[in-house]
């Protein structure tokens, strides 16, 4: 195939494309695999890594009396039966039809509740210990290598499409397992729950952050500035929460505080953007440079000197009364800090909002083509502000997870080019927020792996300062395409003119 | 816009000059963001300083106090940032009563200092300044200028040749790590439409991780010692001071020369050169480009691996101009000023030099603040005039509309951004 008939997109070079995309990932996957059966299958047999399952023995339901177990899983067999066999009852299957994705939550609570003793019995035993497994590394990797090239052979076997990146994703999955396995063997236990929980903690301002671009670009405005917009919320919200010792009430205003100062340089951004018209990228870049040296300068100036300003005051950590008892589950997605859920919320609304409201259609239509917009009497201009200036809401308070989330001071670099992964992981989520949400959780796997892996440091081969760029280069590899073919807003970044 | 009413007789020429001043152009928006800036910076230094809250807290009472202390702690603060630049008054004072070589020395230092600062930014900023011409937005220089100075080093301290030869081949390593650097953005922007913007930005954070491994390697480590800083450059890769005669203290050294050359050998790319012409081309136009038969892919891998050849270059001076050896924050935030230096410089060579040498000038006047005010004015306030000042540069437009000045859709560049892809 030639260069220049690849600039034409056609039915056949797409079909020529996907073809050597799958037969790359499929032989790169192979290749992992190999690497970890001759890596890891060759590491001394007797080495074992012992794996805790358990996280918070206080928020753990001890030991489930076994009538209780046989009744619950019979419930469970008893949903999805009915979800299958819902032709079967009509009136089921019209309830079913009046409310959306009844079914998708049916079948979710009943597969639980099948599995759900499977899940204590991981999680605790029958003495309400903490539950560890114990793995043999060389099996492990023999295992995980095999599966590796399975995935591999599948992948490279069809054209690469929407299906196929499921597979990918698996792949991924086991040979990260086999890694982490692999990493923490010897004596230490590895925390599987703990570090799955703090992978939760860690992806909440990159939460927030892609929610942000998602927003802003989903109306045609590219905001770069989300880096800025971090550093602002951490540094204001730390400083108005301390200012006030922290109390319940004034944690709650830090937050809106963070989200306000988030919102002033949105508005910044969409002035210069929609009303002068200027390179939003370069608006962008300034604003960050501009939010890097006054944190900087008042960290200098003031905090190190008021020490009592920059406090460590974290958000309470809310266990959901009884979603926090299910293993595994639980102390994962609800034993976290408040603004966890607050991102969880914002998601799911954010959604709503774009796609079923009459205001996300207009984000959207002006996101796309603007001058269609315009002439079906939108006033692009103005959606564009309101867009903006909630991205830069949301990003402010997603700020506040650098200082108030882990409960810790504001440092000047804290926010270590998370805006900029926000950005990456708005593209890698497809402008969607769930797409968002679901990207920003593997990131934050990613962060809290790097993190986390120092504990192993002392039988770590593998230098720490790589696994510290793991996030980074992962980025470089998913907006260089790894997603596959990537659609962003029509009009992203393109000045509105009223013609 | 037409200039009849200005030469009507009734306009006395006070007010013709009030309206000559009102005509926008780049000099005056120049003049007014510095204006802006040092007044931002003016209240930043008010509002932090404790005592000076507790003096407006009785403004009332005692209005004309309370403006001049404010007056004289801001006033204050900008005549050491001045003096720490330019050149020390009562320095040049004492080298008239007294024309010593210490004397000389003292008077040279803030000048001295500036320069120094200023070279490898110089250099970075121009290789910005290629991208941001043809729409490319390199925010990796501090991976470039990383990447630059450990191959330079490399050279540095492995061989030991005659200077000339050697800092050629220091340069010559640097350029190239730097250019691999950014054109394998380049590449993935061409053929993948990966955004340039998180490639470079991610391969910062890569580089940062990379210097950090390297530095406790014992081929760059210094033997014995796992500081966590390298090996020096040896004395003939050194480049060369230009006063060490005059005091030992004064670093203005031939990195200087070879960033002159480099804004002139910029300017020779841009206006002469056909492949400056193709990258400016596409910058501006890029279905025009497309039209005339430029091929977008190789002028977009040119362009980066050409501003990435002056980034690792950059690296290269600050290493052997300045450090001698490597630390692991290496390459500082030279990527960043270089960003503001070339929107500063509207990216023309010319522009670039002279906003380098406002941002060294900020940066030796800034410590010096911070050294001699009373209550230690923190540096990183020139910071944020910086950042002030290129802000109101970069965008024109909002200087025109708050000081109402005349024409000014002259300046205001209509750019697309253009998405992701």
């Amino acid at each position: 195939m030639s260069t220049a008939s690849r600039e034409i997109v056609t039915l056949n070079n797409l079909r020529v494309v996907s073809r050597t995309r799958s037969l790359a990932y499929g032989i790169t996957l192979m290749g992992m695999g190999l690497l970890e059966i001759v890596w890891y299958g060759s590491t001394d047999s007797k080495l074992h890594t012992v794996i805790q399952f358990g996280y918070n023995t206080a928020t753990v339901w001890p030991v489930v009396s076994s009538i209780w177990k046989f009744i619950l899983v019979f419930a469970g067999v008893g949903i999805i039966a009915a979800v299958v066999r819902v032709r079967a009852f009509p009136r089921l299957a019209r309830i079913f039809a009046t409310v959306r994705g009844t079914r998708t939550i049916a079948l979710l609570i009943g597969a639980y509740l099948l599995i759900w003793p499977v899940l204590l019995w991981l999680g605790i035993n029958h003495g309400g210990q903490l539950r560890t497994m114990s793995v043999d590394v060389a099996y492990t990797g023999y295992l995980f290598g095999c599966a590796s090239i399975i995935v591999g052979g599948l992948t490279a076997w069809k054209r690469f499409d929407r299906s196929s990146s499921g597979i990918l994703y698996g792949g991924l999955l086991v040979f990260l397992l086999g890694f982490l396995i692999w990493v923490a063997r010897g004596s230490l236990d590895l925390q599987l729950t703990s570090i799955l929980a703090s992978a939760v903690a860690a992806s909440t301002f990159l939460m927030f952050g892609s929610l942000s671009g998602t927003l802003c670009e989903r109306s045609g405005v590219v905001n770069i500035a989300i880096e800025g917009q971090f550093m602002a919320g951490a540094l204001s919200s730390i400083v108005f929460a301390s200012a006030f010792h922290g109390t319940g009430i004034s944690m709650t205003f830090a937050l809106l505080f963070a989200g306000l100062f988030g919102a002033f340089f949105g508005w910044i951004l969409a002035v210069m953007a929609l009303r002068y018209q200027a390179n939003q990228i370069i608006v962008g870049v300034v604003i960050v440079a501009f939010c890097t040296a006054m944190t900087q300068f008042l960290t200098t100036q003031v905090l190190d000197i008021h020490q009592n300003l920059d406090g460590s005051y974290g958000l309470p950590v809310w266990a959901i009364p009884g979603l926090s008892h299910i293993p595994l589950i639980g102390p994962i997605l609800f034993d976290q800090n408040v603004l966890v859920f607050i991102g969880f919320a914002a998601v799911i609304i954010a959604n709503f909002a774009l796609f079923r409201t009459r205001w996300g259609l207009r984000v959207r239509s002006v996101g796309e083509k603007p001058i269609a917009s315009e002439t079906v009497g939108i006033n692009v201009v103005h959606v564009r502000y309101g867009a903006v200036i909630l991205g830069g809401f949301i990003a402010g308070v997603g700020g506040a997870g650098f200082t108030l989330g882990p409960g810790s001071p504001f440092t000047f670099g804290m926010t270590a080019g998370y805006g900029y992964i926000a950005l990456a992981i708005m593209i890698f989520g497809r402008w969607r927020p769930y797409g968002a949400l679901m990207a920003s959780l593997l990131f934050g796997f990613t962060i809290a792996l790097s993190a986390n892996l120092n504990l192993y440091l002392t039988q770590l081969v593998i230098p720490q300062q790589f696994i510290t760029a793991l996030p980074y280069l992962i980025t470089i590899a998913v907006v260089s395409g790894l997603v596959g073919r990537i659609r962003p807003p029509a009009a992203d970044g393109v000045p509105f003119q009223r013609h | 816009m037409t200039t009849t009413e200005f030469q009507d007789p009734q306009f006395g020429t006070i007010l013709r000059f009030a309206m000559r001043a009102r005509q926008a152009n780049m000099f005056i928006v120049l003049v007014l963001a510095l204006f802006v800036g040092l007044a931002f910076g003016a209240i930043m230094i008010i509002v932090t300083q404790p005592t000076l809250l507790t003096s407006w807290s009785h403004f009332f009472h005692h209005p004309g106090g309370t403006i001049a202390s404010s007056f004289n702690t801001v006033w204050f603060a900008y005549e050491q940032l001045f003096q720490g630049a330019v050149v020390n008054f009562h320095a040049l004072r004492m080298l008239i009563d007294d024309p010593s070589k210490a004397n000389l020395g003292i008077v040279l230092g803030p000048l001295s200092a500036t320069l120094t600062y200023a070279t490898p930014l110089i250099v970075a900023g121009l290789g910005l300044a290629i991208g941001f011409r043809s729409s490319l937005f390199n925010i990796g220089g501090q991976g470039q200028v990383i990447l630059g100075g450990v191959l330079a080093l490399l050279v540095g301290f492995s061989f030991h040749m005659t200077p000339v030869l050697q800092v050629a081949l220091e340069m010559l390593a640097a350029m190239a790590g730097g250019a691999l650097l950014a054109g394998f953005a380049g590449v993935l922007k061409a053929y993948t439409g990966a955004h340039e913007v998180i490639v470079t930005m991610m391969s910062n954070y890569t580089m940062i991780a990379v210097l950090g491994y390297l530095l406790i390697q014992p081929l760059f480590a210094r033997p014995g010692v796992l500081d966590g800083a390298s090996k020096a450059v040896g004395v003939t890769g050194q480049l060369p001071y230009f006063f060490s005669r005059i005091n030992s203290s004064l670093l203005l050294n031939f990195g200087f020369v070879i960033a002159l050359v480099a804004v002139f050998g910029v300017q020779w790319f841009f206006d002469r050169s056909k492949t400056g012409f193709e990258l400016l081309m596409v910058g501006q136009n890029p279905d025009a480009a497309r039209v005339a038969g430029i091929n977008s892919r190789r002028s977009i891998i040119i362009c980066l691996a050409f501003a990435g050849c002056l980034l690792g270059l950059a690296g290269m001076l600050e290493l052997t101009g300045v450090d001698h050896f490597v630390t692991p924050n290496f390459g500082g935030s030279y990527g960043f000023d270089a960003i503001t230096v070339a929107l500063l410089g509207r990216n023309k060579p010319w522009g670039v030099f002279f906003a380098a040498i406002f941002f060294g000038a900020m940066f030796s006047g800034g410590e010096a603040m911070q050294a001699f005010t009373p209550t230690n004015i923190q540096f990183s306030l020139a910071d944020v005039i910086q950042a002030v000042v290129v802000f109101c540069v970069a965008t024109p437009a909002l200087l025109v509309e708050v000081f109402h000045l005349r024409g000014g859709a002259r300046l205001v560049s209509n750019n697309n951004t253009g998405g992701w892809v």
